[in-house]
């Protein structure tokens, strides 16, 4: 069974003879454990596609529903549901700099409620699996991008989603960096038993996903088998 | 959808995690926070100490009346005030006064009103003539002798600094010489300037044998209307209670130097909610882009709206601590350098604006709230 599936997702700004259709009537599910790589260039559309994926966006028409469930728009519920089963990775990391890396992975289970020592513990083993127990106090401005980046991957994994969905994960990062940061995520995904979607422009990164989508335009154009 | 973590600090863990993100971004920028604390205690401190002034000009106006402890005052019929009007009537009035059951004592004063030559200015002065031992000289010394005998004087403590006199030096006022015995504090009503002589000094001043007020004390269970009745009776005098003479006193100052002061502290006061509000405004603006990582993960209206919330209050409280320490520094400062103008800042004025301030900064930070209302969550998609 699919965790995530989007049926004929579609976006339009604006209205009348100026409106934009940026995502155009899009399907896609993906299962548990799966990394599903949407690869398209810039203004393909892809981030609005995973902005409303990821309940960011309320879409024109279309449905996304996660493990069988209809994700409502509405505000307060979106944001609910988007805290306990998706996990984000930006492109920029988007730590919030006043924060430890520790407090920055430990946010999510504070934002539900769940205390500070209880918190951070989880962070903690959390950051020694992802290779970082010797960072946990620095500052996200003291860290490498490559840190930067597993410290975001950490955060959007503490309260195990049952969905990770990184936008551009590599692209402020070094070949090798972005690389090794993709088969992190990989990893994880295959041991969380996540359902992923991974947005980028990078073909580099088509050996390291389960499947491939490429998007144009708004729209799906095929979907290459995986390198 | 499934819920794969369970809510176990429910409202109060969110508050505590509001709490720490506000905590942390104002700590993580202490210079930042250092001058947004300053703005922010600047317009506090404008506030504080216009307003301590509005109390001062309050308080000092019926200083003297107060501290007399009269129940009843005796003036010439129709003058219903001590610092304004010239009372006048013969002391054979108050010797009538005496006579009457229930009537302990009754003092005789006179005042006299004037400005006269200090140092390179003219003052305001109030000559007070009293019988020295009967309680109604100055009652609060920064030197010297309560007591003027002769051709002495007891001047208050702004007039002795502005006119550079010490007790013994000698003095030139209303064209007699006299020494300096003692120096008064709290005896500034006002901006005029009480000075206490002997009773037949200030007569000679005033060119008549008239007493200008009697102030009256009640035999223990006396009726004061009773005795109000059998003054009123006497020709030429009347009796007011102390409190209606004091808060005669206290109108006209108010409605002559007060409300001007009371304008420039709502003045002051919008000022500093302009000011509350862009600096409010524009630490949350700094942070806009950690606001729409926090709306991306989830982050509920309490963390959301709360950390920005505690953000202003944290700071509009430091703001406020560090305008009453500036407030005091500034009044400490004028007490010392030009003490014609007091500030009078009481601890329940002071919890009472820091009260009215710490809710105007809130209110500012409605703007910043609506703000981080608006911040849409795709800010974290931009590069």
């Amino acid at each position: 069974m699919s965790v995530l599936e989007a049926h004929a997702l579609t976006k339009t700004f604006g209205s009348g003879e100026a409106s934009v259709t940026a995502v155009d009537g899009v399907s896609l599910s993906v299962a548990a454990g799966e990394i599903l790589l949407l690869l398209g260039p810039s203004g393909s559309g892809k981030t609005t596609l995973v902005s409303m994926i990821g309940g960011l966006l309320t879409p024109t028409h279309g449905t996304v529903t996660i493990e069988g469930v209809g994700a409502l728009y509405d505000r307060s519920d979106m944001a609910a549901t988007r805290l306990r089963t998706i996990g984000f990775v930006f492109q920029t990391f988007n730590l919030l700099p006043a924060l430890t890396a520790v407090e920055n992975v430990a946010l999510p289970l504070r934002l539900l409620g769940i205390g500070r020592r209880g918190a951070i513990e989880r962070a903690t083993v959390l950051l020694a699996r992802l290779g970082l127990s010797h960072r946990g106090h620095a500052f996200p401005g003291t860290l490498s991008g490559g840190e930067k980046q597993r410290v975001s991957l950490a955060r959007a994994l503490i309260a195990d989603p049952r969905i990770i969905l990184a936008d551009e994960p590599t692209a402020s990062l070094d070949t090798h960096r972005g690389r090794e940061a993709m088969e992190l995520i990989r990893t994880s995904v295959h041991q969380g038993g996540q359902a992923c979607v991974v947005v980028t422009h990078d073909t580099r990164l088509i050996d390291l996903a389960d499947r491939v989508m490429r998007i144009e335009d708004g729209g799906i154009v095929d979907s290459p088998p995986t390198a | 959808m499934p819920t794969t973590t369970t809510d176990e600090g429910g409202v109060t863990g969110r508050v505590a995690t509001a709490l720490f993100i506000a905590w942390r971004n104002l700590t993580r920028e202490r210079r930042r926070w250092l001058l947004s604390a300053s703005a922010l205690a600047v317009a506090a401190m404008i506030v504080l100490f216009l307003e301590g002034i509005s109390r001062w000009l309050e308080t000092s106006s019926t200083a003297y009346l107060d501290h007399t402890g009269a129940q009843l005052v005796v003036s010439e019929k129709g003058i219903e005030d001590l610092l304004f009007a010239q009372s006048a009537f013969p002391p054979r009035a108050l010797d009538e006064v005496r006579t009457i059951p229930g009537v302990r004592e009754a003092n005789p004063v006179v005042a006299v009103n004037g400005i006269v030559g200090a140092g390179h200015t003219h003052l305001p002065v109030y000559l007070v003539g009293f019988q020295p031992g009967d309680g109604h000289g100055p009652w609060q010394l920064a030197s010297g002798s309560a007591q003027p005998h002769g051709a002495e004087v007891v001047v208050d403590r702004g007039f002795a600094s502005i006119a550079n006199v010490r007790v013994g030096d000698s003095l030139s006022l209303f064209g007699h010489q006299l020494r300096v015995v003692g120096i008064s504090t709290g005896t500034n009503a006002a901006g005029d300037f009480f000075l206490f002589a002997p009773l037949d000094f200030a007569q000679r001043v005033a060119g008549t044998q008239t007493i200008s007020y009697g102030l009256v004390y009640l035999d223990p269970g006396a009726s004061a209307s009773d005795v109000t009745a059998r003054v009123n009776a006497i020709s030429g005098v009347q009796a007011l209670s102390r409190a209606t003479i004091a808060g005669n006193d206290a109108a006209t100052i108010t409605s002559s130097f007060g409300q001007p002061v009371e304008i420039l502290v709502v003045v002051a006061l919008v000022a500093g909610v302009l000011i509350a509000g862009i600096v409010l405004y524009t630490a949350t603006v700094e942070h806009t882009r950690d606001y729409a990582v926090l709306k991306a993960l989830g982050a509920g209206r309490v963390v959301l709206f709360g950390s920005a919330l505690l953000q202003s209050l944290v700071l509009s409280v430091c703001g406020v601590l560090l305008g009453w320490a500036l407030a005091a520094a500034v009044a400490g400062a004028l007490d010392a350098w030009y003490p014609v103008i007091e500030s009078n800042l009481d601890i329940d004025l002071i919890a009472k604006l820091a009260g009215v301030i710490v809710a105007v900064n809130l209110l500012a930070s409605l703007l910043p709230v609506r703000h981080v209302r608006r911040i849409d969550p795709q800010e974290v998609f931009k590069a």
